[in-house]
């Protein structure tokens, strides 16, 4: 079957000369349909950075990006915007409702950019809303509504155009354990009728729920571990035991790796760790163009 | 269709949500579209004014004066002091002689203005003034009688027809044939008296034919050491399709007398009602300045909270864009908030510009025009300025960039 996402040697820099920044380096990356992966690592080791690219906000320096067997790194800007409303749904830490508007005309937003008719945004947006449990609060406002409800009308806006790949970057940030939990519910019943979300998380406890977890350290992909028995099954919803302690052993090597380097540098130049790393990523960069 | 009304209804919540800016930024647009409409109102009134006052003089009458009328190449009159060529005015008889030879010419009637007290036989003074003319003139300027009869070829010397306002003031009463009236110490039977008169076009700023006591020529010449100084000769021409050619023989009959001097202006009917609106042209003048710099101002203000706008909307603008809003669609959304705003200006300026013209005409005496054209056009300037004005602002937030305008905070 035809992955959702391949990325191949997908670099992203920020900035030019002495302040580079490498935020994504040679990221080379398969989802299938229907996975639900999460990705982790530490806070500037470029999970951000990689949504906005996978969302079409974001283009990659160097490297290839196809989303549905279609290369979209070199489409124009109103070709990104009509692939982000048709086939991209996205889910933010801070909601990113637009606050003047009433719920379901949040929820109805995407359609609005599609032309549907009034009617059919507002029905559409309105099942949606009755799924997430929000009926009542159709047309409430925002700031009218808690963290967790802000959260599912987010979700709700995010699969209203029934998109190919829901991103989520770190959407339980914001939110109390008893909401991250039921957002993440709502999520992994998501899951389970087949759609395909890519999440970034600090939180193993919520990672628990994808059946993939990718850890990101500095640019790079440092390890990527898939559920062996809830990939592509339906049903079970609690990962196996197996499975929390390769997170767990994921976890613990990022942090081991962040002890490491820590204690490689001097205590006064610490705080410069991160831009100590990059500077040794420019190096390789340098270096492996020097060869090519 | 349905993006443009979802657009819409985007605009106006948006405006709604900050009414007062809304409608202060309006305000200017109000000022500029009333003040274009007010001057166009004026000047389609002035328009009509000239027609029919043209109407009224008679399209065949051509009017010679004292004193040169400098044109420009299209013929349009750009400095013409007439006023001031009055009192030392070089039209004589010997003018009025070649005039009536012309072939064309059916009448022409002289006006001769004389300075001197007018009273009745108890010495009591009334303001008036004092015309010689001859026979012609009751025809060339539209005049009738109440009573009596005007002046003809075979009326005895030391006659007078008086206006209806002078014979008021005069006598106490508009019947007043055969009675006795002091013209500069000499004795005038009164043979007729005139209907009133709306002023006429083609003596307005001269005299007012409603205080006026017409004497014949010879009469006004003993006035003058027998000597005739005519300010003013009415013609009425035969064909008024030839009136042109007419015109052009009078000026080159009165060159000769002239010894080629032109001290003299041979004025059509149209140049004849213009000289006298020369108020309103000041004034539209004036308004005009006003209309061009309050658009502006107006536009300018539009742009300027169009742009606070788009800045305090980064947020919204980046998630609109990350839902999938294109380009086109964000700059639509902001284009329309603007022409919104001017076209609501627009609307309350057409408006007040005819409620204020109305007040101006009704000041200077004439009703302003009221047509499509006009209201199209200050349509369309309010149109133009929210398109104008708003494109700007529009385009930078379309070109917004999604990420940074997520990051965006308030
Ligand atoms: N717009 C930008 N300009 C410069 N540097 C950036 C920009 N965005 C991100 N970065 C840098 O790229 C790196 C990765 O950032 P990010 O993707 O936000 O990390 P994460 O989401 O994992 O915390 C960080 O070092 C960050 O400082
Ligand atoms: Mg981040």
């Amino acid at each position: 079957m035809q992955p959702v996402i391949e990325l191949f040697g997908l670099s992203k820099m920020f900035g030019v000369g002495d302040a580079t920044t490498v935020a994504l380096d040679d990221i080379n990356l398969t989802i299938e349909k229907g996975e639900f992966v999460a990705i982790m690592g530490p806070s500037g080791s470029g999970k951000t950075t990689l949504m906005n690219i996978l969302g079409l906000l974001d283009t990659p320096t160097h490297g290839e990006y196809y989303l549905e067997g279609k290369a979209v790194t070199d489409l124009s800007q109103h070709k990104c915007a009509k692939l982000r409303r048709d086939h991209i749904g996205m889910i933010f830490q801070n909601f990113n409702l637009l606050s003047r508007s009433t719920v379901i005309d949040n929820v109805a937003l995407p359609l609005t950019y599609r032309g549907n008719a009034q009617a059919k945004r507002l029905t559409a947006a309105s099942k949606l809303l009755r799924t997430f449990g929000l009926n009542e609060r159709e047309y409430y406002m925002p700031y009218q509504l808690s963290g967790g409800q802000l959260q599912r009308v987010a979700i709700a806006r995010a699969l209203v155009t029934n998109p190919a790949i829901i991103l989520a970057d770190e959407p339980t940030g914001n939110l109390d354990t008893k909401s991250s939990e039921i957002i993440m519910s709502e999520l992994a019943d998501i899951h389970m009728q087949g759609n395909t979300i890519i999440m970034v998380t600090h939180n193993p406890d919520v990672a628990i729920y994808a059946n993939r977890v990718i850890q990101m350290i500095d640019g790079t992909v440092a390890s990527d571990s898939k559920h062996p028995e809830t990939l592509n099954t339906t049903g079970n919803k609690r990962p196996l035991s197996s499975f929390r302690k390769a997170m767990d052993a994921a976890v613990n090597a990022n942090k081991e790796f962040v002890e490491a380097t820590a204690a490689l540098l001097p205590p006064k130049t610490r705080g410069k760790r991160k831009a100590a790393a990059a500077r040794r990523k420019r190096m390789a960069i340098k270096s492996r163009k020097a060869k090519k | 269709m349905i993006r443009f009304l979802s657009d819409y209804k985007i605009a106006v919540a948006n405006l709604k949500a900050t009414r007062v800016r809304t409608a202060l930024t309006i305000l200017g647009i109000v000022i500029g579209v009333a003040s274009v409409t007010m001057i166009l109102a004026l000047g389609e009134g002035d328009k009509n004014m000239v027609k029919t006052q043209v109407n009224s003089l008679g399209e065949n009458v051509l009017t010679v004066r004292p004193g040169k009328a400098y044109r420009d190449s299209s013929g349009n009159i750009t400095n013409y002091n007439f006023l001031a060529a009055l009192s030392a005015s070089t039209l004589t008889e010997k003018d009025l002689q070649s005039i009536s030879q012309i072939a064309n010419v059916e009448t022409a009637a002289p006006l001769m203005l004389i300075a001197g007290n007018i009273s009745d036989t108890d010495g009591q003074s009334q303001q008036g003034t004092i015309v010689a003319s001859n026979e012609n003139a009751a025809d060339a300027l539209g005049l009738s009688m109440r009573a009596g009869e005007f002046l003809s070829a075979d009326t005895p010397s030391h006659t007078v027809v008086l206006g209806d306002d002078l014979a008021v003031a005069l006598i106490g009463s508009d019947v007043a044939i055969g009675q006795k009236i002091i013209l500069r110490g000499q004795s005038y039977t009164v043979s007729g008296i005139l209907n009133h008169s709306s002023s006429s076009a083609s003596v307005s700023n001269v005299f007012d034919i409603n205080q006026a006591a017409f004497i014949s020529m010879d009469d006004g010449k003993s006035f003058n050491q027998g000597i005739a100084q005519i300010q003013q000769i009415n013609i009425r021409v035969a064909d008024t399709s030839q009136i042109g050619a007419t015109a052009q023989s009078v000026q080159q009959e009165l060159l000769k007398n002239h010894g080629n001097e032109e001290d003299f202006s041979v004025l059509t009917p149209e140049e004849i009602v213009q000289l006298t609106n020369t108020v309103l042209k000041v004034v539209t003048s004036f308004i005009g300045a006003v209309a061009a710099i309050s658009i502006v101002v107006g536009g300018v203000g539009v742009m300027n909270i169009m742009l606070v706008s788009v800045t305090e909307r980064t947020r919204e603008i980046g998630i609109r864009k990350a839902v999938g809003a294109t380009y086109f669609q964000i700059l639509s959304q902001f284009i329309i908030e603007a022409l919104l705003m001017s076209i609501a200006g627009g609307v309350i300026g057409i408006a007040i510009g005819y409620a204020l013209a109305y007040t101006a005409g009704t000041l200077m005496g004439f009703m302003p025009g009221v047509t499509w054209p006009i209201i199209g056009i200050a349509f369309g300037i309010s149109i133009g300025v929210g398109l104008v004005f708003g494109a700007w602002p529009a385009i930078k937030a379309a070109r917004k960039d999604p990420i940074e305008a997520l990051r965006y905070f308030q």
